[in-house]
């Protein structure tokens, strides 16, 4: 059986006919062309299909579709204001802060999130925030300064 | 994805037990940190999910009467942040702090870790310390027993069908507390965990203390001959020294292939946590 749910992506209002078994990331990436939030492990470990859900950061694949009924979802793509990049995605970049960009997504909703919460983090505050972020690629360094930089930029505005 | 399934949003307590009742394969989803990812392997879908999220009676944390009140639904980020919980039973918040990512903590509720019933839970210990009860609601009303006889074996509680978890409930008490938990990296389930709760003098007097360990046998365990080895008794080195051989004793350690660590291994490091936890306890903690 169908449900209609009714979710805010982005700032954009969805209604939507899903069927109880799939996620919201199913539903962001197949139904919503959101191709940004990324499946990974998909059982709540590895962090890289992390979105913000209601101001909290959620591993996406363990949220229903049917649970996102009615609630405000951010993702990747909805950082960016008039064309321009969210400060945390510049520095990702000044900072190279990442290599082959799969974590990435995730990682820095993860850091939207910790700033949205606490807009001057130590850096035991970001390591313990991205702790269910996994990368792959390097060691966390250039992350943890780039969410760094950009918490002191975000400060400037 | 996962294997097709029917899912329902109830009101109220009433309405979820009376669908639980019914439907024999159906399911309570709180927040689905454990449940979803159980649900992976096809043999494990129920017909239908219950999704309790709705019902707000089972969110709140309040103190009523000199006793801490945690509604089921209270997620493991909110037990971490929540000011009462931090200033009067340290205890759950170091707990709820040090358990899976924010992401995970975000979703996932305390009620959810107790029903879920892994030996390993960290909320387990520290309520079990603290004396908590837990409040179970069913068709036929509501009745209230102390957490540590919740729990029948790995993944076994007494709850029967159309029961909920709704309420735990902690009395204020003098006494301080400390939580320890044993893991190789930061976001894992734990080796081992303890929790003391001790009411110890000025002058090293331990009036009365409550020890609870997890993944330390089939469900978390009250080290009750420990305890009886210190309660009454001035808190000494020696005295401490002691107790961590009759721990390493107590505790019933796994002897399965598909254990994490050899029961030695649990033996021993049952030792090195009981000592930690009340020399931390003494230093202060709360």
């Amino acid at each position: 059986m169908k449900f209609q749910i009714k979710i805010n992506v982005n700032g954009k209002d969805y209604e939507l006919l899903v069927e109880p078994n799939l996620s919201l990331l199913d539903v962001l990436r197949e139904k919503l062309k959101l191709t940004g939030t990324k499946r990974g492990c998909e059982e709540g470990e590895c962090g890289a299909c992390t979105v913000i859900m209601d101001g909290k950061a959620v591993n996406s694949c363990l949220v229903l579709a049917v649970e996102a009924d009615g609630k405000k979802i951010t993702t990747i793509e909805g950082l960016e204001e008039n064309g321009e990049l969210h400060p945390l995605q510049k520095a990702f970049i000044d900072y190279h802060a990442f290599q082959c960009g799969f974590c990435t997504p995730g990682m820095i909703m993860t850091a939207k999130a910790l700033l949205d919460e606490n807009p001057h983090p130590t850096e035991e505050d970001i390591k313990r925030a991205i702790a269910g972020n996994i990368c792959r690629c390097a060691d966390y360094t250039n992350i943890i300064k780039a969410i760094m930089a950009a918490s002191k930029s975000i400060k400037r505005i | 994805m996962w294997r097709k399934f029917e899912y329902v949003r109830p009101e109220t307590v009433n309405e979820a037990c009376k669908i639980h009742f019914e439907e024999s394969s159906s399911a309570f989803l709180a927040g689905g940190t454990d449940l979803l990812i159980q649900m992976k392997r096809v043999s494990k879908v129920p017909k239908l999910l219950i999704d309790i999220k709705n019902i707000k009676e089972l969110k709140q944390i309040a103190i009523e009467n000199g006793r801490l009140k945690i509604g089921s639904l209270v997620t493991l980020r909110e037990i971490e942040k929540s000011d009462i919980i931090t200033q009067k039973f340290n205890l759950l918040s170091t707990a709820a702090s040090n358990m899976g990512s924010v992401q995970i903590r975000n979703r996932g509720t305390v009620g959810g870790n107790i029903c879920n019933a892994s030996p390993g839970a960290d909320m387990l210990p520290p309520l079990i310390a603290l004396g908590a009860q837990v409040k179970i609601t069913g068709l036929d009303g509501s009745k209230t027993l102390p957490l540590e006889d919740f729990f029948k074996g790995p993944g076994e509680t007494v709850l029967n069908r159309g029961q909920i978890l709704t309420e735990i409930i902690i009395p204020e008490s003098r006494g301080k507390g400390a939580f320890l938990k044993y893991t190789v990296t930061s976001v894992q389930v734990a080796i081992m965990n303890i929790a003391v709760w001790a009411d110890i003098t000025e002058d090293g007097f331990c009036k009365d203390i409550r020890i609870a360990m997890g993944a330390a046998g089939p469900k978390p365990l009250r080290m009750k001959t420990t305890e009886e080895l210190l309660k009454d008794r001035r808190i000494t080195e020696e005295l401490v020294r002691k107790a961590a051989d009759v721990i390493s004793n107590e505790i019933q350690p796994s002897t399965r292939e598909r254990a994490r660590v050899s029961p030695e291994y649990r033996r021993h490091l049952s030792k090195v946590l009981l000592i930690q936890a009340i020399n931390s306890v003494i230093g202060g903690n709360r």
